[in-house]
């Protein structure tokens, strides 16, 4: 019953009240007023009808009025119904009129109040009624007639029966169909979470095979063909783990795991972090990659940044890729509001665009718009409708607008509170600065990416609050230039080359800086700054604010590592794994111990458990940020703790970022992208001094190297350049210059040997093993940089597997004595012949070694073995470093063991195989 | 040319449901509508579209509440136009549906005698509907014309506007308390599609239309436009609220059918206008011809 009353409570409470209350009342009069009429006319049982129904309108009403609860009403409907039946059938009333009455209740009562409650009501009144007719209780009233005592009831039962019926029926229907949704949930959630479970599974292996693939493409001594396979593996792994990210997010997303994180983030990093993904995304395709954010925004946002970040980096992805010429341009805007502000981001491209078919279905899950067109593109289509789920969680909104042929802009909208009121980008002394700009809009053959230049300069301009000058013409410029002084000049790379003396001439008097494309940088004269695009508001900021973004270009190329610091142990922090990976990068020169993790309670747990000597810290982290990490740090325990350098990492530009971090007790720091520069700078001035080390004259080959990949390498003499170039080697080595010089210094000094062997094999005509290892020497040759020495040795190769012979003994001759000069070229390269010359082997002291006996060395002899059939050079490296501190009786097996681990270095595990065999007679077991 | 005759700027809401380019072309600058939701208030068509209020709705949004910009946002884009122009009209939502003339007015007050210079046009009318006097008032303002010429216009062609929308059912009217629930409950148990027009600046109920949706958007689309001679076919708007490309298709040939137009143009409406009457909502406005 309780239930009953909460069900009809629940369904007045969605009803309008005044409507009630009106018709309550208006039936209550008119019924009242009938009544009046009735007692005039003289006419009894209508007299009854009208006053009761009068009186209980009026009840009710204010029944109504009181309570407020449809129930009441319902329950005293209910029962004057009742009674008007049992009225009715006690005074016979009209005969007929009573039956209508009846057969009206089981309908009314079985849909308004349910098959229990109505169906109940009905069968009560029912049998009244049967009492009624059929038992000697009818001589209390009317007495009807036998056709009215057979047919009423019976009628009135079937009726009731079949209301039951098909409300029963209608009960079932809903039934089945509440239990088949649930069902449906328990499948979707169900397969969400195998989905997760499936996508982890995944995701832990691939890990590892993309982790496998990068230390292997870290080795020096592969083959190129190799190394080109490995690097197929790896990128196709990172593509799958993508996917499978992408497939674990939206699964989580489905099954409501997704938890969001709210965390106090600046939008600097953020920004960062896409444009560096961007621009990676990006490479060499001809579009112009243009950012424009309000310097507004607030310095301190609370929200997910991950999460946001995430999607603007899926916009952007997008965006660049289905866009092939033109530009995209990025734009983050705010409007305030009372409980912070409503974070906007757009990502507008001219790429191929969307049909309005397309759209309809653009946010759908593993849907890819025009399949057909875009086969070349990639990408599971989940990323849109991870997208919108993630902003949509946010409490924001996304949509798309696009043109067919003319490009699409996505927009989202999250609203975020804000801990920092003050604008993330800010202006020491705007008065100062008289900037102007030089672009020849010429250049871009799409009007669009040149409107939005223009919009971006007119935008810094009054959002800087700066003067700020657009030339669009050298005429122009330089009758402007003639009259008025400016503080900063900003000119694009194709301008400056177009006219160069001008420019340097006004660089004597102007900072003169031009923007260039990091992957197509020129030099420039001393005077002259460089900086990468995009060019927009924190760039800008940086410049004006005179903070260490700037970069000479020449300095930045001939800069060179004045120190090593091998001991030294660094800990970058940095929740960006990209950021890490750069860090890392630019770090490896200084032959520093790098150890990295990904957030600020991690790096917290690592100094608790290794010395660490410099700790470079993220700003802006999720869960809990550098400045945090570094006031708890500061708070542990103990003088390390309070003295160790801590250098934040940082692309945010506002003004006095400084004093905010040596306030939050950081020691300095460098702001992101990384320089080479300010690195080097830190460095020199926080690291213990005994750990900073001059460089050895191997450390001064890889201090020339050290520099990034697009760095010109030291040349060799340039007659021979073309024999033995170093930068193509360095291009084959994965851009190290380090592990350039180790596969050089191999293949050096296996030169000679190799040669003989070859011509050992020629002078036998044994072909099958000379083309063998001539084609080790075409792959070799080649990873060293030697390009025309690999291709003589691939066409001598050919010429073996074609049985050509008298091309190879043409030939033989000339390819040995191009393999000696080169290999000549190389030692001068590595300066190996200035090296002191080779000391006798030094002789062990007996008496340091451990002596063992002949069966324990029998044991590393088998270990090595096993190890070499596996190819597991490490493991033989190991077991030679035992076997080294060892003797056998007088002989120390050191020299031995030695030899052994030469072959294994050289991946020659079979001879390294047998050299430990032999060791067998040597040490007479 | 025109532009240098131009003494008066035109002021429209976002609820006028033009394209931005289009009011751009014509010189219009564009008021926007907030939208209110239980996450946080944005601002119409550039941070919130129709379609994603219709999305909240349906994935279980409790809260989708539409106002007019708050007198400062008034006071500002006056003061801004006055600048340019030595009058300016803001042509206005029907002030008996939206608070936007209370709002401006306020902002008049504020400006003290330079308020004068303001003139606020209550349309009585909504979507395009107001769209019609915003493309006629900016077309009077681009010839030179006198606010006094402009408002006389306009105050003419109120009754000629027709603006009438089919709404699929009573659900986000009951939500937005235009229906009470009984009537929201009738028309979803016997497929009652209302169809609502503007009438001396209100939203009424101008007919109900029975059965299946497809053929009662035909059946409303006939009744419209079907032996009416007064129709101006210089323009006619198919404004509608997430309707698919495949439905207003078949909408546009069901009125090309009835009446060739000279421009019909297929707009989307606010997110204000649809979080008032749900998808699947279209309207075909028109002027009719004295």
């Amino acid at each position: 019953m309780l239930d009953f009353l909460k069900d009809l409570k629940r369904d007045a409470d969605n009803t309008d009240s005044r409507t009630i209350s009106l018709i309550i009342i208006t039936v209550g009069f008119i019924s009242l007023f009938m009544c009046a009429v009735n007692i005039v006319t003289n006419s009894p049982i209508m007299i009854m009808i009208t006053g009761v129904l009068g009186v209980w309108c009026i009840l009710n009403y204010f029944l109504y009025k009181k309570t407020k609860s449809f129930a009441i009403i319902s329950v005293s409907t209910l029962t004057a119904v009742g009674f008007m039946m049992i009225f009715f059938l006690v005074t016979g009333g009209k005969d007929g009129f009573s039956i209508v009455w009846l057969l009206l209740v089981p309908p009314i009562g079985i849909f308004f109040y349910k098959l229990l409650y109505g169906g109940g009501f009905s069968i009560l009144l029912g049998i009244i009624t049967a009492v009624y007719m059929w038992s000697p209780l009818h001589e209390l009233g009317y007495a009807y007639s036998d056709t009215y005592l057979l047919r009423f009831p019976i009628v009135y039962f079937f009726d009731t029966a079949i209301c039951i019926y098909i409300n029963y029926t209608l009960f079932e229907f809903r039934k089945k169909q509440v239990s088949l949704l649930e069902m449906a949930q328990q499948a979707s959630s169900t397969k969400g979470d195998f989905l997760a479970n499936m996508s982890h599974e995944i995701r832990t292996p691939l890990n590892s095979v993309v982790g496998m693939c990068e230390l292997i493409l870290r080795e020096n001594d592969i083959s190129d063909t190799v190394r080109d396979y490995c690097f197929n593996i790896q990128n196709s792994g990172r593509s799958l783990l993508s996917i499978i990210n992408d497939i674990l997010d939206f699964s989580k997303i489905e099954s409501g795991k997704m938890e969001l994180i709210n965390e106090e983030f600046n939008i600097a990093s953020t920004l960062n972090d896409v444009i560096n993904m961007a621009l990676t995304r990006k490479g060499d395709k001809p579009i112009e990659l243009i950012v424009k954010c309000d310097p507004d925004i607030p310095a301190g946002l609370v929200g997910d940044e991950l999460r946001i970040r995430q999607v603007m980096i899926n916009l952007v992805t997008n965006a660049i890729k289905f866009t092939n010429r033109g530009c995209v341009v990025i734009r983050v805007s705010q409007t305030k509001h009372d409980y912070g502000i409503n974070l906007s981001v757009s990502v507008a491209d001219t790429g191929i665009g969307i049909s309005p078919e397309g759209l309809e279905k653009l946010f759908n899950s593993f849907q890819q718009v025009n399949t057909k067109k875009n086969r070349s593109v990639e990408g599971t289509g989940l990323g849109l409708a991870i997208s919108r789920r993630l902003i949509t969680s946010m409490g924001g909104f996304i949509n798309v607008s696009s043109t067919v042929g003319s490009g699409s802009e996505f927009r989202f909208v999250v609203p975020l509170k804000v801990s920092d009121k003050k604008p993330f980008v800010s202006i020491k002394e705007p008065e100062k600065i008289h900037a102007a700009c030089f672009i020849d809009m010429t250049k871009f053959i799409m009007p669009k990416v040149s409107k939005e230049y223009s919009a971006l300069i007119s935008e810094l301009k009054t959002e800087l609050n700066i003067d700020f000058e657009l030339f669009d013409s050298l005429a122009a410029l330089q009758r402007a230039v003639s009259q008025k002084k400016y503080t900063h000049f900003f000119l694009g790379r194709e301008e400056y080359t177009a006219s160069r003396e001008f420019f340097e001439e006004m660089s004597e008097n102007t900072e003169m800086i031009v923007v260039q494309d990091r992957l197509n940088s020129i030099d420039l004269p001393p005077k002259m700054k460089c900086i990468f695009k995009p060019f927009y508001v924190m760039t800008a900021a940086s410049i004006f604010n005179n903070e260490k973004l700037l970069v000479n270009i020449n300095e930045r190329r001939n800069s060179t590592i004045r120190f090593v610091a091998p001991k030294a142990r660094v800990l970058v922090v940095d929740d960006n794994i990209i950021n890490l990976k750069v860090a890392v990068g630019l770090m490896r020169p200084y032959h520093m111990q790098v150890l990295t993790v990904d957030s600020g309670r991690a790096a917290i747990s690592m100094l608790r458990s290794k010395d660490i000597d410099i700790v470079f810290m993220d700003h802006m982290m999720p869960e809990m940020d550098g400045i945090e990490a570094t006031k708890e740090i500061r708070s542990m325990e103990g003088s390390y703790y309070k003295n160790l350098p801590i250098i934040a990492l940082t692309a945010n530009a506002v003004n006095g970022v400084r004093d905010m971090f040596i306030e939050a007790g950081l020691n300095d720091f460098i702001a992101k992208p990384i320089e080479l520069s300010a690195l080097d700078r830190v460095l020199k001035t926080w690291l213990p001094r005994e750990l900073i080390k001059s460089p050895s004259a191997r450390n001064e080959r890889a201090a020339v190297n050290g520099r990034r990949k697009t760095d010109k390498p030291k040349e060799t003499a340039s007659a021979d350049t073309e024999l033995l170039n170093a930068e193509t080697g360095i291009f084959y080595t994965g851009g190290d210059a380090d592990a350039y010089n180790e596969i050089l210094e191999v293949y050096v000094r296996k030169a000679q040997e190799k040669h003989d062997q070859i011509l050992a094999l020629f002078n036998e005509k044994s072909w099958k093993n000379y083309v063998i290892e001539v084609h080790a020497l075409k792959s070799s040759s080649l990873t060293v940089g030697s390009k025309p020495l690999s291709e003589l040795a691939k066409e001598l190769e050919l010429a073996g597997k074609a049985e050509n012979y008298s091309l190879i003994e043409e030939k033989n001759g000339a390819m040995l004595e191009m393999y000696l000069k080169v290999a000549d070229l190389g030692r001068k390269y590595l300066k190996l012949d200035e090296k002191p010359a080779e000391e006798a082997p030094e002789k062990p002291d007996i008496s340091t070694l451990t002596v063992i006996t002949a069966e324990k060395a029998g044991e590393f002899i088998e270990r090595i073995k096993t190890a070499c059939e596996a190819f597991d050079g490490d493991e033989v490296s190991k077991i030679c470093a035992e076997a080294a501190q060892c003797a056998v009786g007088e002989i120390a097996l050191k020299p031995l063991f030695d030899e052994v681990k030469a072959d294994a270095d050289d991946f020659e595990y079979d001879s390294a195989a047998e050299k430990a065999a032999a060791i067998y007679d040597k040490i007479k077991i | 040319m025109a532009m240098d005759k131009k003494k008066v700027g035109i002021l429209a809401e976002c609820v006028c449901d033009l394209p931005k380019s289009t009011l751009q072309s014509c010189g219009v600058d564009i008021l926007y509508f907030l939208v209110e939701t239980e996450n946080g208030v944005f601002t119409d068509t550039d941070e919130i579209t129709a379609e994603n209020v219709i999305s909240h709705m349906e994935t279980g949004g409790t809260k989708t509440k539409s106002a007019p910009p708050p007198p400062d946002v008034y006071l500002k884009a006056f003061e801004k136009n006055l600048k340019r122009y030595d009058e300016v009209i803001l042509v206005a939502i029907s002030s008996r549906i939206s608070h936007s003339c209370e709002n401006a007015e306020k902002a008049v007050k504020l400006m003290g005698e330079e308020g004068k210079r303001v003139h606020i046009f209550d349309s009585e009318h909504l979507s395009t509907g107001l769209g019609f006097f915003v493309l006629r008032a900016a077309e009077l303002a681009n010839k030179g014309c006198t606010s006094y010429q402009i408002l006389e216009e306009l105050e003419a062609m109120k009754p000629q506007v027709s603006t009438s929308f089919l709404a699929k059912n009573a659900d986000y009217l009951y939500r937005n308390g235009l229906v009470p629930a009984y009537v929201k409950k009738i028309c979803s148990a016997l497929s009652i599609h209302p169809v609502l027009a503007m009438k001396k600046g209100s939203l009424r109920l101008k007919t109900i239309i029975l059965g299946n949706y497809d053929s009662s958007c035909k059946y409303y689309v006939r009744q419209e436009l079907i032996g009416r001679k007064n129709i101006d076919k210089k323009c006619a708007f198919i404004t509608h609220v997430g309707c698919s490309v495949k439905m207003l298709k078949s909408i546009t040939a069901e009125v090309e059918k009835y009446c060739s137009f000279d421009e019909l143009n297929i707009t989307n409406a606010s997110a204000t206008i649809s979080s008032n009457c749900g998808p699947g909502t279209f309207g075909v406005l028109f002027v009719r011809s004295n």
